[in-house]
């Protein structure tokens, strides 16, 4: 179990310095958001043609 | 007072530098490095406050990483509550904390509370045994208050008094303190001189090696003094058999012809 506790320690360090940038924070998730929705309309721009080379 | 918490024996410690590196260097070291412990000996018993004292690189700070696992002697033998300190370094840990001189290393947007909670975790406690460590701590070193502040915002005497609080979240047997009152005023000094003398050492039991440029502290904290010059020991005693010894007048006096008038306060 210490192991699993180092781990938590660590995740919830990180995660309590990254949420206290609040806006570069907010900016990551709206980045994330943008790149998964640029894929999605890449893809449907390509279709399953691509596939086939 | 009777059984042995430290016991050190002609312990030395060499810097050497890689021939390559030696090439970068304007001014390389002589030959075999630089020499910064020369043969060390020595015995804190416990529940004693030892005061290590001695001129800027006089190899303090360096014989207080060796005790604390962070460097590897060159030669001799140290060993913590009967734990060597090479050979058992994982047992060492677990009775020894380090405070070193810089409060800094902390995580600075994290309250004191979640620093804390950090490095408990980090010594193999439970998150319960963790708050309530925590919390005993926090109690000893009136630290509630700031508990809820992020590190970053903290005066200068709250991260001294959170770096002792860190030291003492293990429960330790013996405590490294590398100057803790350093840039602190001189009521704040005080308090912590206090703190150290009636509750840590006299109250807790706790074996302390302190390591400090004010021979007041010294005075007041420890129960023995040890004067560390160029690598050596030039005398170990209470502050009475030093002044004696080197014949000054007060203990400035004293340290300052046994270091040949070397400037400390």
């Amino acid at each position: 179990m210490p192991v699993v506790w180092k781990a938590w320690a660590f995740f919830k360090r990180d995660l309590i310095t990254d949420l206290s940038y609040k806006l570069s924070f907010a900016f990551q998730v709206v980045d994330i958001l943008v790149s998964i929705g640029a894929f999605y309309f890449l893809a449907r721009i390509l279709g399953k043609g691509a596939y086939r080379g | 007072m009777s059984r042995v918490a430290i016991a050190i024996q002609k312990l030395t410690k060499t810097f050497s530098v890689g021939k390559f590196l030696q090439t970068l260097q304007k001014n390389p070291p002589k030959k075999g490095g630089t020499e910064v412990l020369k043969g060390i000996s020595l015995e804190v018993f416990q529940g004693e406050a030892l005061g290590m004292v001695g001129p800027n690189g006089a190899g303090k700070t360096t014989l207080l990483e060796i005790l604390s696992t962070l460097l590897l002697p060159t030669s001799g033998e140290a060993t913590i509550c009967g734990y060597d300190v090479v050979r058992e370094a994982g047992q060492v840990r677990k009775v020894v904390s380090y405070c070193p001189s810089a409060s800094e290393n902390f995580y600075p947007r994290l309250t004191g509370m979640r620093n804390m909670e950090f490095f408990a975790l980090l010594n193999d406690l439970s998150p319960r045994e963790a708050r309530e460590r925590i919390q005993t701590v926090f109690d000893l070193m009136e630290l509630e208050a700031g508990s809820d502040v992020p590190f970053q915002l903290y005066s200068e005497g709250m991260k001294h008094r959170l770096a002792l609080a860190r030291a003492l979240l293990t429960y330790p047997e013996l405590l490294l303190l590398d100057e803790p009152t350093r840039s602190l005023d001189p009521v704040l000094q005080g308090e912590i001189r206090k703190f150290l003398r009636e509750r840590v050492v006299a109250k807790l039991g706790k074996t302390v090696l302190l390591v400090t440029h004010s021979l007041l502290e010294a005075e007041q904290v420890c129960d023995r003094l040890a004067i560390l010059h160029r690598g050596q020991i030039v005398r170990i005693g209470t502050p009475e058999e030093i002044k004696k010894a080197f014949g000054g007048e007060d203990l400035t006096a004293a340290f300052e012809r046994a270091v040949g008038a070397t400037s400390c306060q």
